[in-house]
């Protein structure tokens, strides 16, 4: 789902985003981009490749696990949710996220100096 | 609900694996769905789909042979493992650096000299135009003319015609095929302000001639139709290489004049950078002076009838024709008017008494315009691109030997790897991308050799064919060429160790000894005899050159080129006299004569050895018959050094006035005089000629031809005096000493003739040489490279296998036997192997040296001295190979072996 003008994700925020779309509900691949790209309002694509990877990636650190289930139109698909551990690794990095955010937004919104 | 696009998504889903196949394609397809819900099914939803697929699968190749971090690509850990094994590092990139140079060179001058196109405007429209004459074709006399083989028919196409029959094929031409006239001059005495006189080569060119081919200008304007009229005063546009060299790259060169044999000329324009005339060299010169077609009176008289114009003249050939097809309907039709016109024009002149409807017209491809250095240099370059795969196969064998070993090395990290989970891919990352880096670098090593080794090959391919310049450049075509050939030698050497070494089984079941031995060995030793058996044409090849080499350098020429010089004079570029001509001549010799250091000097027509001859038929007792002849000076035979048989040598005396007297070599004294020549006569041009001295035989046309039927005769005896040589026997002089004197004696003689083509007579003999010799030092070089990775992979084999037998080993020597039966098992093994490259490697010589052909002197192809030679070269390395990690481990402790264990 790679809008043509949707903003680019930094690295390493895709894992992070993952995991609290996750923190909703069990979803499979598609519905966690979907998702995403709901509730960002459209600006947030993306890539297939960088989905399965990312979720990969969880599933190897143990972060997230998935079982085979069925979609609401009855179509077989793998779902994911989160362990416990990636329970406490949501809020952490959550954590992180917001108070990296609030520094970086305050120096950003300094008006310039004059004199 | 419209399905995703069929072929996509089964390809798709053929190539994901199991796992994730229902997974990754039904969550795919439920987004087709939704997109085709919003944006329609239309094509750029499918182009959509294709390129998420697309993306997926390069995810996934990654995923399964990469590195198990992405990011990183583990390259930092890879550089680490390389740095500390310096000894696999450096050979492994040599060996790369030079097959990948040497393919890379060949490229490179291959692309130059075999496909660049001239710089003009859409190459691709201009057409050499040439004709087929009906038979029964006479009585013309061609200056210049050309032939080639007709693509179509296999019969002789011509070049040249007539002025007259050029203007009649003018009118038949016309929009959608323009044509224009031109025709060479080899050399003009061009005098630039207060400058001593240049030669410089050109052209004669029509008004349409610069527009027809499409040259850009750097400066001024070019030749134009308006500059045809007799009567308009003499212009000339010069070559961007000549404003450089004769007027400085004067930026106010426009306008100025100079000195064209003698007679005052204006420049009206440079050509553009990089166009230097219809050929870059080789038997046509590049062209530095292009003048229009009416001043061929004053640039080359020599041509002009006695009994009036040249351009009146309906049978003297001199003019080429080229034209631009800018619509190949239309062009058709020209080419028929064309043809007619042709057929008309040979009717009416009388040069065709028959029948003259077998006259065509026949375009030609003129994208690179006279194409002579390609039929030249066409079969070495094929020679070089074999030897260079062969180079490069060598290099990716032994690569490959060697990073097999290091993957057997390092099983036990691979194991452990595949235990934790590594698919088969993750597992034979390290080595690939050890293999990559290795190559990426012997890649970078390579384009530094080609660089150099381009100029200098394209150089030695072109000796003596004066194209000084090709330029040899490094741009995009040859790095992606580049990329190619190292892509392709990463793949040939890392794939197959790569997928050896992941083939291990897991840790578990690993024993410290290493487990796989037999299955992974029989490619080690696959490996190591198509290694030797793919080097040892390199050095049996190595082998026949050097010889030839060497066998060329001691034929005897017949005279002594050392301390003998040589240069060429015309003085038909400054006077049409021909007794102001003979004038000059002897005053050039005088002077030389006193210059300090020559001990005498004489006049010689052709320089031996130079390729270039003269021949004339001659009727001895009414039996007509060809010798070849040379026209020579007073100290003939002091000068060149040839010892007098019989009779007396040609003196100052022997001129026009006298008898007509000549010399002539024994050859000529014992297949047409029956070995008593000596006072005899023969007729040439109908002229009764005496044989006035016999001289001892010497090659004359090249080292390789045998010494034919030769005579010597005297140079003022000529009806037409043209270009002569000086030759100078100065010996014991230095040549940057002799050089400027020589110059110096003909200035002071004639002021405003150019001297061309100074050299020393050993000069000429090493250029002779010169092609051979390139290809038996480039040889030589690959031969060497190849025994010592054939040393190196031996010697790898051998270590491996003796450290791979030392638990068992050390046992045994610990019970009591005795080491040197053990080793030579080891030992016999490796000679094996040896033997079997060396039968195959010999048995591909026996069938590919003939190829060297024309490149060997004084022995076959399959030269058996050579072949044993470089056998026992082979054998040689091998022995030493495997000997010396045998003798190493047979002087070891048994009990430290076991105790490694």
């Amino acid at each position: 789902m790679s809008g043509d003008d949707s903003l680019p994700l930094l690295k390493g925020t895709l894992d992070l985003l993952i995991l609290k779309a996750l923190s909703f509900g069990e979803l499979h691949g598609y519905g966690i981009a979907s998702w995403l790209e709901e509730r960002s309002g459209g600006s947030l694509g993306v890539d297939d490749s960088a989905l399965y990877q990312a979720l990969h990636r969880l599933e190897a650190r143990r972060l997230v696990e998935a079982r085979w289930g069925r979609t609401d139109t009855g179509r077989r698909a793998r779902f994911y949710r989160l362990t416990a551990e990636g329970t406490r690794e949501l809020v952490e990095r959550a954590d992180t996220w917001e108070r990296y955010a609030e520094s970086v937004g305050a120096i950003l919104a300094l008006s310039p100096r004059r004199g | 609900m419209t399905r995703p696009p069929r072929l996509v998504e089964a390809v798709l889903g053929r190539l994901l694996p199991r796992d994730d196949r229902a997974e990754i394609l039904g969550d795919l397809a439920e987004r087709w769905a939704d997109r085709v819900a919003r944006h329609g099914p239309g094509i750029r939803s499918r182009l959509w789909y294709t390129r998420q697929a697309v993306a997926l699968l390069v995810w996934l190749v990654i995923s399964r042979v990469g590195p198990t971090d992405v990011r990183t690509l583990e390259l930092v850990p890879a550089l680490r493992r390389l740095a500390r094994s310096p000894g696999f590092t450096s050979v492994a990139v040599l060996s790369l650096a030079l097959g990948i140079g040497a393919n890379t060179t060949v490229f490179g001058v291959l692309r130059v000299l075999l496909y660049t196109p001239l710089e003009v405007e859409r190459p691709d429209e201009l057409r050499m135009i040439y004709h087929a004459r009906p038979d029964g074709f006479d009585g013309v006399t061609n200056y210049g003319s050309s032939q080639t083989a007709d693509p179509e028919t296999g019969g002789s196409l011509h070049s040249n015609v007539s002025y007259p029959l050029y203007e009649a094929l003018r009118r038949a031409a016309g929009p959608g095929l323009e044509i224009a006239g031109f025709s060479f001059l080899r050399q003009v005495a061009v005098v630039v302000a207060d400058q001593p006189a240049l030669a410089a080569t050109g052209k004669l060119a029509s008004g349409e001639y610069f527009s027809t081919l499409g040259v850009r200008m750097a400066l001024g304007r070019p030749l134009l139709p308006s500059d045809d009229d007799p009567s308009a005063p003499l212009v000339a546009v010069i070559s961007h290489g000549f404003w450089h060299r004769a007027f400085g790259a004067d930026p106010s060169v426009v306008g100025r004049p100079m000195l064209l044999n003698g007679v005052r000329a204006e420049v009206v324009g440079v050509t553009a950078e990089g166009f230097d005339g219809l050929s870059p060299g080789g038997f046509f010169p590049r062209t530095e002076v292009t003048a229009p077609l009416a001043a061929q009176p004053i640039l080359q008289p020599r041509w002009t009838p006695p009994d009036g114009s040249l351009f009146a003249s309906a049978n003297r050939y001199w003019i080429r024709v080229l034209g631009r097809v800018t619509d190949s309907e239309e062009a058709a039709g020209r080419v028929e008017a064309m043809g007619a016109a042709l057929r008309a024009g040979f009717l009416q002149s009388g040069v065709v008494t028959g029948d003259p409807s077998a006259t065509r017209v026949r375009l030609l491809d003129g994208s690179r315009g006279l194409d002579s250095l390609r039929s030249e240099t066409e079969r070495p370059l094929a020679i070089l691109t074999g030897i260079a795969g062969l180079v490069l196969l060598v290099a990716c064998a032994n690569v490959a030997t060697l990073l097999l070993a290091r993957g057997h090395t390092r099983r036990r990290e691979m194991a452990v790897r595949k235990a934790l989970g590594g698919r088969r891919g993750q597992v034979a990352w390290p080595l690939l991308l050890e293999c990559l880096v290795v190559t990426l670098a012997g890649a970078g090593l390579g384009v530094a050799l080609a660089v150099w080794g381009t100029g200098f090959v394209g150089r030695a391919l072109t000796a003596g064919l004066g194209a000084g310049s090709v330029a040899f450049e490094l741009d995009l075509p040859l790095l992606l060429a580049t990329a190619g050939i190292a892509l392709a030698a990463a793949l040939g050497s890392g794939l197959l160790p790569a997928v050896r070494a992941s083939a291990v089984p897991p840790f578990g079941s690993l024993g410290s000894r290493g487990a796989g031995a037999d299955g992974r060995s029989w490619i080690g030793r696959g490996l190591v005899v198509t290694q030797i058996a793919v080097s040892v044409p390199l050095v049996v090849g190595a082998g026949l050159l050097v010889r030839s080499v060497g066998n060329l350098a001691s034929v005897d020429p017949g005279f002594d080129p050392d301390g003998l010089a040589v240069f060429a004079l015309d003085p038909s570029l400054v006077t049409s006299e021909r007794r102001e001509a003979e004038r000059i001549f002897d005053q050039v010799l005088a002077r030389v004569r006193q210059t300090p250091g020559v001990r005498s000097a004489t006049l010689i027509e052709n320089v031996l050895l130079s390729g270039w001859t003269s021949g004339i038929g001659i009727e001895v007792e009414g039996e007509r018959t060809n010798i070849l002849m040379n026209a020579v000076g007073p100290d003939f035979l002091a000068t060149m050094g040839i010892p007098l048989v019989e009779g007396r040598e040609l003196g100052a005396d022997d001129d026009a006035a006298a008898e007509w007297a000549v010399m002539i070599n024994r050859s000529a004294a014992d297949r047409l005089f029956g070995g008593r020549a000596l006072g005899r006569t023969f007729l040439r041009d109908g002229r009764e000629v005496r044989v006035v001295g016999v001289v001892a035989d010497t090659r004359y046309q090249s080292l390789r031809s045998e010494a034919a039927p030769t005579m010597f005769d005297p140079w003022s005896q000529r009806t037409s005096l043209g270009r002569l040589h000086v030759a100078v026997r100065a010996p014991g002089v230095a040549w940057a000493t002799l050089e400027p004197r020589l110059h110096a004696a003909v200035a002071e003689a004639h002021a405003g003739l150019p001297v061309t083509e100074v050299r020393t007579q050993v000069r000429q003999l090493e250029d002779a040489m010169r092609r051979e010799a390139v290809f038996a030092e480039l040889l030589s070089l690959f031969g060497g490279f190849v025994l010592l990775l054939a040393y190196v992979g031996l010697h790898g084999v051998t270590s491996y296998s003796v450290s791979r037998r030392m638990p068992e080993m050390g046992v045994r020597l610990a019970l009591g036997a005795r080491p040197r039966g053990l080793l030579g098992m080891v030992v016999r093994q490796v000679l094996i192997l040896t033997s079997l490259g060396l039968a195959a490697g010999l048995a591909v010589s026996w069938i590919a040296t003939p190829v060297l052909g024309s490149l060997l002197y004084g022995l076959e192809p399959s030269d058996p001295l050579t072949f044993g030679a470089a056998a026992a070269a082979m054998g040689l390395v091998a022995v030493i190979a495997a000997s010396l990690p045998a003798w190493r481990a047979a002087t070891t402790d048994p009990l430290r072996t076991l105790g490694a264990e």
